[in-house]
């Protein structure tokens, strides 16, 4: 379990998280959704170490996150964040063998896990290639692939992927094979934390919800519950419907415009 | 498009091998090439003769030249050379950036103001000291101005301990220009002899290399070099950014400084010792990324190889090329990077990489 206690965050008083608690259980996927500037990154920063000086405490598996030194939080939860930029040119395969800075593996055994995550991820064409030459949805599943080389092994304690907005500005097939890949790794006791925009993306993949705004986790809990028209109007102040999808009977919000609104306001 | 794919099929061995090769065919060149020419037989014999073997190659001038003048000063070549392009090689990766060398940070503008704060100050600060002690203190204090000028540029470049590349470069600058202005004023009060001294300093020169000095060299440079080698790893996962490294289990913040010391340790050492040396830092490990990999586990390695191999070029170039005078080390190396630095900001304007 990936548990964080009553945090709060500030910066010269101005408060950019507000007594957040929330559970990240493992085999399950936390979706995390808010409007901009809602605090949601800078919630995940501060449970993957990276931000310190919050008020709260972050547990992993029941050890503070704090106390953890970077080796081995290193093999408790892999990021991804939205976009990352290399400068150099480096191989598909050398950008996923990051991933596995933590370990001491033999050669075998690193060249075993990366051919797995390639494969994993569709990468197999992409051998040898350089990752600047790549595109922007193939970028990302090689770094999806070095996340997960990241915390590929076999481990009797839980682990935690934690994805920062992974799937903007991917198209439709990207969005959804990355998403379906990290369902995948629910099945080998990780627990997965995603902010997504697309709340229909979110919906649709997770088991848990959390919704945030203005620092605050506003609403939490099982998706069906979090996800109804109220509870988005309420986060994001922006008027949506629900309807249903026939296909597949899930519930699929559409947002309209704002503009009548704020027009019975001025007037 | 051609560079789509990288040959990842020539093992690191290999490659070492290779570098080791070449370097050393260029070493036993410089050996041989000066004003008193030394055939490689004659070198071989020489080395035979002071091993014990009565073998009769070689005059006693050869003898005295290779071993007092030839030697020390290739090997002080190799050395510097090697620590250049190393540090070089991991400065541009830890500020993520391929125009980086040690100049554009301010160390080498530091080190300067060190050296020649202390040719200026050597004789009213320490006057008392002894001669055995007084070689010391040109390096010790070069070494000093070298990291505290990298330190400042740190500190100026990053924001809540990330780098901003533009204002790190910016802020180099900014150190550059300070510790030149410093030097300004020392030149506004410094002495004839002081000044030529000073301005052979900044231009390089590799002709001072004794034994002596290559016994207080070598440790800080071998320690640099060896210690940067260890850092590949890392310097691999911050290629990614230092959010992704440290979420990759690197120790950033620690591994930053480690790279600062070390990389200042060597280019401080080296500027010391050698003056500024331009170039050698930024050209090699750029021809090392596009030929081989900008994998750091080899390009640390194969850029401290290219590194000496250039130098040693560029010296023989130094020193035949208007015998039996000498030109500076620096106008040669400065000539010849010059081009391609400006063949790197054309290439990279088209990239993008800014």
């Amino acid at each position: 379990m990936l548990e964080a206690k009553n945090i709060s965050y500030d910066i010269q008083g101005k408060y950019l998280i507000k007594n957040c608690s929330l559970k990240i259980e493992p085999g399950k996927l936390t979706a995390v959704v808010g409007p901009n500037g809602a605090g949601k990154s800078t919630l995940l920063k501060i449970l993957t170490g990276e931000t310190r000086g919050f008020d709260g405490i972050v547990l992993y598996n029941g050890e503070d996150n704090l106390k953890i030194n970077s080796l081995c939080l290193s093999k408790l939860r892999a990021v991804l964040l939205q976009d990352t930029h290399v400068n150099f040119p480096f191989t598909v395969e050398q950008i996923i063998e990051i991933g596995r800075y933590s370990y001491q593996d033999t050669k075998s055994e690193k060249n075993k896990i990366i051919n797995e995550v390639m494969m994993n991820n569709f990468l197999k064409p992409y051998s040898g290639r350089v990752y600047q030459t790549l595109s922007g949805g193939e970028r990302q599943r090689v770094q999806l692939g070095r996340v997960m080389a990241q915390i590929w092994n076999k481990t009797d304690y839980a682990k935690y992927l934690l994805l920062d907005e992974p799937i903007s500005g991917l198209d439709i097939f990207h969005q959804h094979a990355l998403l379906d890949t990290a369902r995948a790794l629910l099945m080998k006791n990780i627990g997965v934390m995603a902010i997504i925009h697309d709340l229909n993306l979110a919906a649709s993949y997770s088991d848990n919800m959390i919704l945030m705004k203005e620092g605050e986790i506003v609403k939490c809990g099982i998706t069906p519950d979090v996800f109804n028209e109220e509870n988005i109007e309420m986060t994001f102040d922006c008027p949506v419907s629900m309807i249903k999808d026939l296909e597949t009977g899930k519930n699929i919000v559409v947002s309209r415009s704002r503009k009548n609104n704020i027009n019975s306001i001025i007037h | 498009m051609k560079k789509n794919f990288q040959n990842e099929r020539i093992s690191i061995n290999w490659m070492l091998t290779i570098a080791f090769i070449i370097l050393f065919l260029l070493f036993l060149i410089s050996l041989s090439t000066g004003a008193v020419s030394i055939s490689l037989n004659e070198i071989i014999g020489i080395f035979l003769n002071n091993l014990g073997f009565q073998i009769n190659i070689g005059s006693e001038i050869q003898d005295f030249v290779l071993f007092e003048i030839r030697l020390p000063r290739v090997l002080f070549t190799v050395l510097i050379g090697a620590t250049l392009a190393v540090s070089g090689a991991v400065l541009q990766g830890l500020f993520r950036n391929p125009l980086v060398e040690p100049g554009i940070i301010g160390v080498s503008s530091g080190s300067a103001l060190g050296a020649f704060f202390i040719i200026l100050m050597i004789n009213s600060l320490f006057q008392d000291t002894s001669e055995q002690y007084k070689i010391w203190l040109l390096p010790f204090f070069s070494f000093l101005g070298g990291l505290f000028a990298i330190i400042f540029t740190l500190k100026l470049g990053s924001y809540q301990g990330r780098i901003s590349i533009i204002i790190l470069i910016l802020a180099g600058v900014a150190i550059s220009a300070m510790a030149n202005a410093l030097i300004g004023l020392g030149i506004f009060y410094a002495s004839d002899l002081e000044l030529r001294k000073f301005t052979f300093w900044t231009l390089g020169d590799l002709s001072g290399a004794t034994w002596n000095i290559l016994s207080i060299i070598i440790f800080p440079i071998l320690i640099s070099i060896i210690g940067l080698n260890f850092c590949a790893k890392s310097l691999n996962a911050i290629s990614l950014g230092e959010s992704e490294a440290y979420h990759s289990g690197v120790n950033v913040e620690r591994i930053k400084k480690i790279i600062v010391f070390l990389s200042a340790l060597g280019v401080g050492t080296s500027v010391a010792f050698a003056g500024i040396i331009g170039f050698v830092g930024l050209i090699v490990p750029h021809v090392i990324r596009m030929m081989l990999s900008s994998d750091h586990r080899i390009l640390i390695p194969i850029s401290g190889f290219g590194g000496a191999s250039l130098l040693l070029i560029a010296d023989l170039f130094a020193r035949t090329v208007v015998l039996p005078a000498e030109l500076p080390i620096g106008v040669i190396t400065a000539t010849l990077g010059t081009p391609f630095f400006i063949y790197l900001l054309v290439l990279s304007k088209r990239k993008n990489i800014f």
